[in-house]
């Protein structure tokens, strides 16, 4: 078991180094620098020498080999440096956005998770029965629909029409409220984007775990349930969902993971300050320092995240546990 | 076992929602504390003002931004516009654009030249305060200049990195010597170098990090949170007289759709953005908002290579010319909220342009330049050959920009017609840079066929501006970006950058117009109308300055006339 683990870690700390190493030589790669965001304004009447003192300030002036290992230095010491655009440190930069990001897509998340899971699960009972068929088509229906498309119309309905909630922002930012104001603020502005992202992002859940449970819900067991005339909802929510539990688990993490990267349309469609679209602007102007520390972070959750489900198969699922014990017995 | 685990994972991460609502709470009770508290140079006096009038109520005004725009001083923000137009709400320079674009002195009283053009005497209006109480005086303005001068990578340190000298024979005159007379002097250098006070900058050695926004202008910088919102606040003590709103709140709205939405509810009551041509109509029907419009001097045009064959041909770009239908472009494209290109450079409302310098569409002759030429369609494939190659090519296109791509494809389908086969490919601007104009150094080379380009206001506001697009020396010609060479053009440009006489520089600058008009290095495609909306109930005394919009500090103050 300890062997198990260790050799996971290992594995783990490879596909992490590969990941910091990409997210190196990617950005570099492309096409384009930052000078004009270092330089700001009327960058072409710079002399020579001023563009060279420019990126040496930053120390960019430097051979790649020697920037890079100054970048796994200073990660290692936990100093991701100063954006090019921002003028501040990323750190303090990403933890301003991650709440935010968090309080947006983590609500989104747990609502389409919980209602996703339970609906594939209703619309499987009956595959190709009338319940079955409207959701699977109402699913495929959002599916297609793009976020910015939906975030403008209930922009147009709820924003500009009824006026019922505000366009923009994640709170009135300069207003003096008290708490419990300031929270029906937040929560009035958090309505729409998470609206949004759910929206866009339900179906993935509601197909993973439709699909799964058709799997499990044709197996024998089930028959024996049905055969001892247990309800509907004791053998859909307490026999097979259980077993059908691995794969929506799995996506479930991902997604985790995911959400901490943020979600870009959405973030701009409503001006929601978030990592996402701190990540799209950084990328457009190559603001290498946000870039890297993003991306690490999102690569950080998504192998912490992968961590996580590995430690959770064991758990949801006696037959892993069994497989486990057999492999580290044998070996 | 397993259910009350998941009970228990979706308590915690409740548990961990909550916490951050309250977290992301937390700061913003301490906000409305004092705002100048964040600025720590600044001592009480300027927090007790007498002034306020009893008899208005206070108006603040929310103005939607694009991005965030930094520290917003003068070697920390960023874009041209609005960026620098903000920063003029916070700073003077010593002159100011009118409306017509005409430099009017400002901090200045007057510029006196001598009569060969080398000195400037400029005297200072009295009585004016930095906004921490300090008295502004000729020692800031040297100060300022020679900040410019040692401190590079500023807008300012080109036009100022030549002044021989720069004396103050008393506390309210400047003498500035040139080494060779500028006819651009006030409009470049007078009307635009922001004057920043020597008492707070006079030991930065880091100015691109310095937080500091204490200027002499109509508005403090109260509040900047980044990526979220400006506060400003008027200056009650301002030298041109109270501005007439309190307090301008500049929210950072990223998407133009959104800001033009929260126009519509009122969350917000005017915005830098300018309106797309496609919601005018809707706006001008609603009796809430208000529609300003006027000549736009952004430009929108077709840049060649005009190294690389067939494109160095002039007479292959006249074909091309001739072949795009501006006003169908104007049209369809902006759908009528613009001027067709004039192939001169200048904006034909521009009070330097020659008006016999016209734009002629006319397929039939293209296509007789390039049979002339000898470039025929030989294989039948619907493609002219050029020495034996196909006459093709890529256009690049910002992916940014719809109205740009929407010009492209109708571009590409006009060339088509003539025998041309250019591939439009859309790429995000940083690529397109990188292919057009690398490291933004033009004697760095360049690697495209055909690109949409563009340049923004402020190099055609200064009609002297345009020897910078054509001139061959990359030193001099910094925004040739196309390679353009042509020793007429050069020797023209030599001998407009140092006509000091206003009628002479207009005889040069029509004849500079004709030559770019007969050779072409580029394509002048339209001018799009700057078209800005507001809410006028809230404020609606805006001032719209030629070719360059709504956003200035003259629209803040209704009673001064430069």
């Amino acid at each position: 078991m300890t062997g198990f683990f260790v050799g996971k870690l290992g594995q783990y700390a490879l596909v992490l180094w590969v990941a910091v190493t990409l997210n190196f030589f990617l950005p570099r790669m492309m096409p384009g620098n930052p000078l004009a965001l270092l330089a700001g304004e009327e960058v072409n009447l710079l002399t020579p020498e001023q563009r060279q003192e420019m990126m040496a300030r930053v120390g960019l002036d430097q051979p790649l080999p020697v920037q890079y290992v100054n970048y796994l230095v200073n990660i290692v010491r936990g100093d991701f440096g100063y954006s090019y655009q921002k003028n501040k440190p990323i750190t303090t930069i990403l933890l301003d956005r991650l709440p935010w990001t968090l309080l947006l897509t983590g609500t989104s998340l747990l609502i389409s998770t919980v209602l996703g899971v339970t609906l594939g699960a209703l619309a499987a009972w009956k595959r190709g029965g009338r319940r079955d068929v409207s959701l699977l088509g109402g699913f495929i229906f959002l599916e297609s629909l793009p976020a910015f498309w939906v975030g403008m119309l209930l922009v147009a309905l709820f924003a500009v029409q009824w006026q019922i909630f505000p366009t923009y922002g994640a709170m009135t930012p300069w207003a003096t409220m008290a708490p419990d104001e300031r929270l029906v603020d937040i929560l009035r502005h958090l309505a729409l984007p998470l609206t949004t992202l759910t929206i866009v992002s339900i179906s993935g859940t509601f197909l993973v775990a439709r699909y799964s449970m058709l799997a499990v819900l044709g197996d024998e067991y089930i028959n024996v349930a049905r055969a001892k005339g247990l309800k509907e909802r004791t053998i859909l929510f307490r026999h097979a969902l259980r077993n059908a539990l691995l794969p929506i688990a799995t996506v479930f993490t991902l997604n985790l993971a995911f959400a901490v990267g943020g979600a870009t349309v959405v973030e701009t469609v409503f001006s929601y300050p978030g990592v996402g679209r701190l990540t799209y602007e950084a990328v457009l102007n190559r603001d290498y320092p946000v870039l890297q520390a993003s991306f690490l972070m999102i690569t950080i959750v998504v192998v912490a995240a992968n961590i996580v489900a590995d430690m959770l198969y064991p758990l949801l699922d006696p037959r892993v546990r069994a497989g486990q014990a057999r492999t580290s017995g044998g070996g | 076992m397993f259910r009350s685990n998941l009970r228990v994972a979706g308590i915690g991460v409740l548990g961990i929602l909550i916490a951050l609502v309250i977290a992301a709470c937390a700061p913003v009770a301490q906000q409305p504390s004092s705002p100048v508290a964040q600025q720590p140079n600044a001592p009480a006096a300027t927090v007790a003002s007498p002034t306020s009038a009893p008899s208005a109520q206070p108006v603040s005004l929310r103005m939607a931004i694009l991005t965030d725009e930094r520290i917003l001083q003068p070697y920390a923000y960023v874009t041209g516009y609005p960026g620098w137009n903000m920063l003029g709400l916070v700073y003077d320079s010593l002159f100011v654009l009118d409306a017509n674009n005409t430099p009017k002195p400002w901090l200045a009283t007057g510029d006196q030249v001598s009569a060969d053009g080398l000195t400037h005497t400029i005297t200072l209006r009295d009585g004016v305060k930095w906004q921490d109480g300090q008295p502004f005086t000729s020692a800031d303005v040297k100060f300022a200049f020679e900040y410019y001068q040692k401190n590079t990578h500023s807008r300012w340190t080109p036009p100022v990195k030549n002044i021989t000298s720069i004396e103050t024979p008393d506390d309210k005159t400047v003498v500035i010597t040139l080494p060779a007379p500028d006819p651009s002097f006030e409009r470049r250098l007078l009307a635009d170098v922001p004057i920043i006070p020597q008492h707070v900058w006079k030991d930065v050695t880091e100015p691109k990090t310095f937080e500091n926004n204490i200027g002499t202008g109509p508005f403090k910088l109260a509040e900047h949170k980044l990526d979220e919102f400006y506060r400003f606040e008027a200056n009650p003590d301002y030298f041109m007289g109270k501005p007439a709103v309190d307090e301008i709140l500049m929210p950072i709205i990223k998407d133009p759709t959104t800001v033009f939405s929260s126009l519509k509810t009122g969350e917000i009551q005017a915005t830098t953005v300018p309106l797309s041509p496609e919601l005018v109509k809707d706006f001008e029907g609603n009796s809430d908002l208000k529609v300003e419009r006027g000549p736009g001097f952004a430009t929108t045009m077709l840049q060649f290579n005009d190294e690389r064959a067939p494109w160095d041909n002039a007479e292959v770009r006249q074909a091309v010319a001739l072949a795009i239908d501006t006003q169908k472009l104007v049209d369809t494209v902006l759908l009528g909220y613009g001027t067709p290109g004039n192939p001169g450079w200048l904006h034909p409302a521009h009070t330097f342009h020659d008006p016999s310098i016209k734009a002629v569409y006319d397929p039939a002759k293209a296509k007789e330049i390039l049979d002339g030429l000898g470039y025929k369609d030989t294989d039948n494939d619907g493609v002219r050959e050029a020495d034996g190659k196909p006459m093709a090519g890529e256009l690049l296109v910002q992916s940014n920009n719809p109205q740009r791509i929407r010009s492209a494809e109708l571009i590409a389908a006009a060339l088509k017609e003539i025998g041309l086969n250019i591939k439009v490919t859309s790429l995000d601007t940083d690529s397109v840079d990188a292919k057009t104009w690398p490291e933004f150094d033009v004697s760095k080379g360049r690697d495209f066929d055909l690109a949409m380009w563009g340049w923004s206001a402020p190099v055609m506001v200064n009609p002297l501006r345009m020897t910078e697009l054509v001139v061959s020396d990359p030193t001099k010609g910094s925004i040739n970006i196309g390679g353009y060479k042509n020793p007429e053009v050069d020797t023209l440009a030599a001998e407009l950058t140092t006509t000091v006489d206003p009628v002479k520089q207009k005889e040069l600058i029509q004849k500079l117009e004709a030559i770019i008009a007969r050779d072409l290095p580029f394509v002048m495609l339209y001018y799009q109308d700057g078209i800005y909306a507001f809410r006028p109930a809230t404020y609606g005394q805006w001032m719209y300055q030629q070719g360059q919009g709504i956003m200035n500090k003259l629209s803040f103050l209704p009673n001064a006339k430069p």
